[in-house]
């Protein structure tokens, strides 16, 4: 029997292949997007409201993004900084608006987060799922600079000291919440002590190869069989961000405090390894002065320890290796297969950068075929 | 011929860069970055596009010999046409030989991968002279592994 893929999951990807040689994007125009979010938030607050300084944001991979001011003289907080946040035509990672904006509910006053407002999880007011959150202040990448270290991701320089902490404790703080009396209806949860979670995740992914890719390749056919053969079970259910890396958190540059972690979208319950070797990967770290930074921000010894003791959680190398695997073969996905497919279909805004991004997922295949190298190695030790 | 292909996209890069981008204005921050992926698309393009069609066919030869490969271990089904058909040379279209590349790709894969295990290594070297490649192919979008790739002329050729 095939593995179940979560409904909300698959339904996105449904409505991806439902799009599919039909229609191409188009640039969405400001006043149409104004008119349908003045009808929507008619719908959830009535009216009393006007919607000023409405703009498209840039930034990001996957989401179309407006910034705008809510107006509302007669409320509380008169005047709030809001992002629509839309689910483009067709994305790099087909997510779920409705379960990002439970999952961002759920994760309020646990960790730093958007506040989230509202969701329109059907094509009723903006013609695709959508939802409103708070602009955050703060920056994603230090604005004073810090220079490109070797390596892919952003360099936090002389913040990094004060940021990691706060980095670890968010993340033990999310992988130990209670999270079971939260709204997640639109998640579902794994049973501990099986591989469920992990079942979900490789048959959501292989279907995505199977109808994103347009050749076949070894890494991935290799990384596949592995990841089915070498299932481990999850001990303890977590809510795992799924996007947990550098860039995906804003801070305030004068005090050095992280003010939102972001990007709720891969959101999932399962296990905690998913979240730390991602946060390990190598795409992500930077090397400077000869020492490698997970994620710019802490060498990975120091985060093992330091999660754990905060956390209570143990932190297993084999699944540490496992997830690692995993997040590599759905990144290399999304990067080589989906990414250049939505180009060639024209299915998103920011077709120049889908082609770009296979230069990300190729470097992980490389990563990856040295991991499989060891494996048969291994494996041929006995 | 002249212009090249190459001087047409310097052309249209330094264009890009001298009189459009300095034009967008200051708030235009989406149409700016796009504008200048456009740019490091085409800096991109000018490093390798001389080399798509000899990359197609080295791919196809790996995929034809690991074909080959596996005919030879027992219990291995390959269909006759792939082996018996000649790998195309380069006075055929670069349609044609990715065409012939991509089918050789599915099969050898399939069939490694149906030995459940036995032809992995022959599959994971396979693997990695291709990472090779792409690694060369896409060291312009700036996600290099350490050392650096060469470039891909330099991969392609030491495999000529």
């Amino acid at each position: 029997m095939a593995a179940l893929i979560e409904p909300s999951l698959a339904a996105a990807l449904d409505r991806k292949m439902a799009l599919r040689g039909k229609v191409e994007y188009t640039p969405s125009d400001v006043s149409l997007i104004a008119e349908q979010l003045n009808r929507f938030l008619t719908a959830q607050i009535g009216q009393g409201f006007e919607v000023r300084d409405l703009n498209a944001l840039s930034g990001g991979a996957s989401m179309e993004q407006y910034v705008f001011d809510l107006y509302r003289p007669n409320a509380d907080r008169q005047l709030v900084k809001m992002i629509l946040r839309m689910s483009p035509l067709c994305s790099v990672i087909e997510t779920c608006r409705l379960r990002e904006f439970q999952i961002i509910r759920a994760v309020a006053g646990v960790l730093p987060v958007p506040e989230a407002f509202w969701v329109s999880d059907s094509d009723e007011y903006f013609g695709r799922p959508a939802l409103i959150c708070s602009f955050n202040p703060g920056v994603a990448s230090p604005k004073d600079g810090g220079g490109k270290a070797t390596g892919l991701g952003t360099v936090y320089g002389k913040h990094r000291e004060k940021l990691a902490p706060q980095y670890i404790r968010h993340l033990a703080a999310l992988h130990t919440m209670d999270w079971r009396d939260k709204d997640l209806s639109a998640l579902v949860i794994p049973r501990e002590g099986t591989s469920d979670a992990v079942d979900w995740s490789l048959a959501h992914w292989d279907r995505v190869w199977d109808e994103d890719a347009v050749e076949a390749h070894p890494t991935i056919a290799l990384a596949r069989a592995w990841l089915w053969r070498n299932r481990p079970v999850v001990d303890h259910i977590s809510l795992v961000h799924g996007d947990y890396r550098n860039g995906n958190f804003l801070f305030d540059e004068n005090t050095d405090e992280i003010t939102a972690i972001l990007d709720w979208e891969a959101g999932y319950l399962g296990d905690r390894h998913m979240d730390l070797a991602y946060a390990m990967l190598p795409g992500y770290g930077t090397l400077e002065g000869g020492t490698y930074y997970c994620a710019g921000l802490v060498e990975k010894n120091a985060f093992i320890e330091e999660y754990t003791r905060l956390s209570g959680l143990s932190v297993d190398p084999e699944r540490l290796r496992y997830y690692t695997v995993l997040n590599m073969y759905w990144a290399i996905i999304a990067c080589c297969a989906t990414g250049p497919k939505l180009a060639a279909d024209r299915m998103t805004h920011l077709d120049t950068m889908m082609n770009i991004v296979p230069g990300l997922g190729f470097y992980f295949v490389n990563e990856l075929n040295a991991i499989l190298l060891e494996e048969q190695q291994h494996d041929a030790d006995g | 011929m002249t212009p090249t292909v190459n001087q047409q996209l310097a052309s249209m890069k330094a264009s890009l860069e001298r009189s459009v981008i300095p034009a967008l204005p200051a708030e235009a921050r989406f149409a700016q970055e796009q504008a200048g992926m456009i740019a490091a698309t085409l800096a991109w393009l000018i490093d390798v596009q001389e080399f798509e069609l000899r990359y197609e066919r080295q791919e196809a030869a790996d995929y034809y010999q690991l074909l080959a490969d596996l005919a030879e271990i027992d219990g291995v089904e390959i269909a006759g046409e792939l082996l018996s058909t000649p790998l195309l040379s380069a006075d055929n279209s670069l349609a044609e030989i990715r065409k012939q590349s991509r089918e050789l790709k599915q099969a050898a894969i399939a069939a490694a991968i149906k030995l459940d295990g036995r032809a992995d290594a022959k599959l994971l070297a396979v693997a990695q002279r291709q990472s090779e490649r792409e690694q060369a192919w896409f060291r312009m979008t700036g996600f290099t592994s350490s050392p650096a790739p060469g470039g891909i002329a330099d991969v392609i050729g030491a495999r000529a």
